[in-house]
C-alpha cells in the first residue's frame, strides 16, 4: 500500500512538474488561476479567452444589447483580476466569473431604472387566457417541433419560436430572468445557480418555477394552434 | 393529483430531479388532464429552443482591450505600493525609533532659533574690559597700541 502511494504522489508531483512545459491553452483552470494569482498575466489572458465568449453571451441575454454586452464582459474580467487574490477556489473560476458577470447585468438593470429608461413590459400587462389550455379539446399540433428533418419551412419557424422564446425571457423580472438564463442557456446545475446567486438550491427551484409559469402565459398565444 | 401540484412537478421533471414515484404521479396526471399536457408540451418545446440556440459570435477580441486595461491596473498599484512601502511592518521600527531624536532636534532647534537677545556673560565683560592700559602688562612696542584700544567703548559699558 505505501509503495502504491508513493507511485501515485510520484505520478502527481510528475504531472505537476510537466505542467509548465505545456502551452497555457492546455492549463487547467486551476493552475491558470494559480498562476494568475502570483502574477502571471499571460494565465490571466488565456482565462479571458477561454470564457469571454459565455460571458458576453450571459450578459448579451440578459440585457439584449451588443453594447452593453461588451461592457458588462470587459469589466466582469477587469473586476476579476481586482479580486483574484482573494479568490480562494471554493468554487470553480467559472461559477465565480460568472456571479461577478451577473452582478454586473444587475447593477446595470437597476440603474437603468433609476435614470428612468424605458422598461419591459410587465407581466401584468398581458392578458391570456389560461381557460384556453384547460378548455382546448385538441392537442396542440405543434408539427415544426417534431421535425427532425432539415426541412427549411419548419428550422424557419423553429428559428422564429426561438426568438419568440428570448423576448419572453427579456420580460421576465430580473431574479427570475438570472436563474432562466443560467439553467436553460448555460446548462448550470442548480448548486451552481445557488452559489452563483447567493440563495439556496431551493430559492433556485421556486424561482425556476415562478420562471416557467411567467413564460407559459408569455408564450401560450404562439404555441396554440 | 391537483393540476398545481402537477405544474409544480413538471417544473422539477424539467431539471430531470423527481422521484420515481413523484415521476409516476405525473404522467399519470398528464395522461388524464389536457390543460395540463397542454402546458407540460409548452415548456418541453420551450426547453427545447432554447437548448438548440446558437450563441451569439464575439463581435471582436476582447483580450487585448482587457488586458491593457488590467496592465493600466497594475500600473497604478505600482505607483501606490511606492509610497507605502516606507510603512510597511519591517520599517516602522526604523520609524519608531528615530520619532523620538527627530522630535527633539526640532524642539532645540526651534528653540535656538526664537532665542531672545540677551546680554553677553560677565566673564566675557571680565576678558574684554580694561579700564586701564598700565594696568594691563603689554610689550614696550605695543603700550601705543593698548592705550588706544583702552580709550574704545566696549560692549555694554556704559560711558
Amino acid at each position: 500500500m505505501k509503495r502504491r502511494a508513493s507511485r501515485h504522489e510520484t505520478t502527481e508531483q510528475r504531472v505537476e512538474t510537466w505542467h509548465q512545459f505545456l502551452p497555457l491553452s492546455q492549463w487547467t483552470d486551476e493552475r491558470l488561476v494559480e498562476a494568475a494569482q502570483a502574477g502571471n498575466q499571460d494565465a490571466f489572458a488565456e482565462l479571458v479567452r477561454r470564457y469571454q465568449s459565455k460571458i458576453y453571451n450571459l450578459a448579451l441575454r440578459y440585457t439584449n444589447d451588443s453594447e452593453t454586452a461588451i461592457d458588462i464582459t470587459q469589466d466582469a474580467f477587469v473586476r476579476a483580476w481586482q479580486m483574484l487574490p482573494k479568490f480562494r477556489g471554493e468554487a470553480n473560476f467559472y461559477t465565480w466569473l460568472y456571479r461577478i458577470a451577473m452582478n454586473l447585468c444587475i447593477d446595470r438593470h437597476r440603474r437603468a431604472l433609476v435614470r428612468g429608461e424605458p422598461q419591459k413590459v410587465s407581466l401584468e400587462d398581458l392578458v391570456v387566457e389560461r381557460q384556453r389550455f384547460e378548455d382546448s379539446e385538441e392537442e396542440t399540433d405543434l408539427w415544426w417541433e417534431e421535425t427532425e428533418t432539415g426541412e427549411p419551412e419548419a428550422e424557419l419557424l423553429r428559428q422564429e419560436m426561438r426568438e419568440k422564446v428570448w423576448e419572453a425571457i427579456q420580460k421576465l423580472p430580473p431574479l427570475l430572468k438570472q436563474v432562466v438564463l443560467l439553467r436553460e442557456y448555460e446548462g448550470l446545475s442548480l448548486q451552481e445557480i445557488a452559489k452563483i446567486t447567493g440563495t439556496n438550491v431551493g430559492t433556485v427551484k421556486s424561482r425556476l418555477y415562478q420562471a416557467r409559469q411567467h413564460l407559459k402565459k408569455l408564450l401560450a398565444p404562439y404555441f396554440n394552434a | 393529483m391537483r393540476c398545481e401540484r402537477a405544474r409544480e412537478l413538471m417544473s422539477l421533471m424539467l431539471d430531470e430531479i423527481l422521484t420515481p414515484e413523484q415521476r409516476r404521479d405525473l404522467e399519470q396526471h398528464l395522461g388524464e388532464c389536457v390543460g395540463c399536457r397542454a402546458e407540460w408540451k409548452l415548456l418541453k418545446t420551450a426547453q427545447r429552443l432554447i437548448a438548440t440556440t446558437k450563441p451569439a459570435p464575439m463581435p471582436y477580441d476582447l483580450v487585448p482591450i482587457v488586458m491593457e486595461r488590467v496592465r493600466a491596473i497594475e500600473r497604478e498599484q505600482t505607483k501606490t505600493t511606492l509610497w507605502l512601502n516606507i510603512f510597511r511592518p519591517q520599517w516602522r521600527w526604523l520609524a519608531a525609533a528615530t520619532m523620538p531624536i527627530m522630535l527633539a532636534l526640532a524642539i532645540v532647534g526651534i528653540r535656538l532659533w526664537h532665542a531672545p537677545n540677551s546680554e553677553p556673560p560677565e566673564s566675557i565683560y571680565w576678558s574684554a574690559h580694561v579700564t586701564n592700559a598700565a594696568e594691563v602688562a603689554v610689550a614696550p612696542e605695543l603700550v601705543p597700541i593698548s592705550i588706544a584700544l583702552s580709550s574704545l567703548p566696549f560692549a555694554g559699558e556704559k560711558q
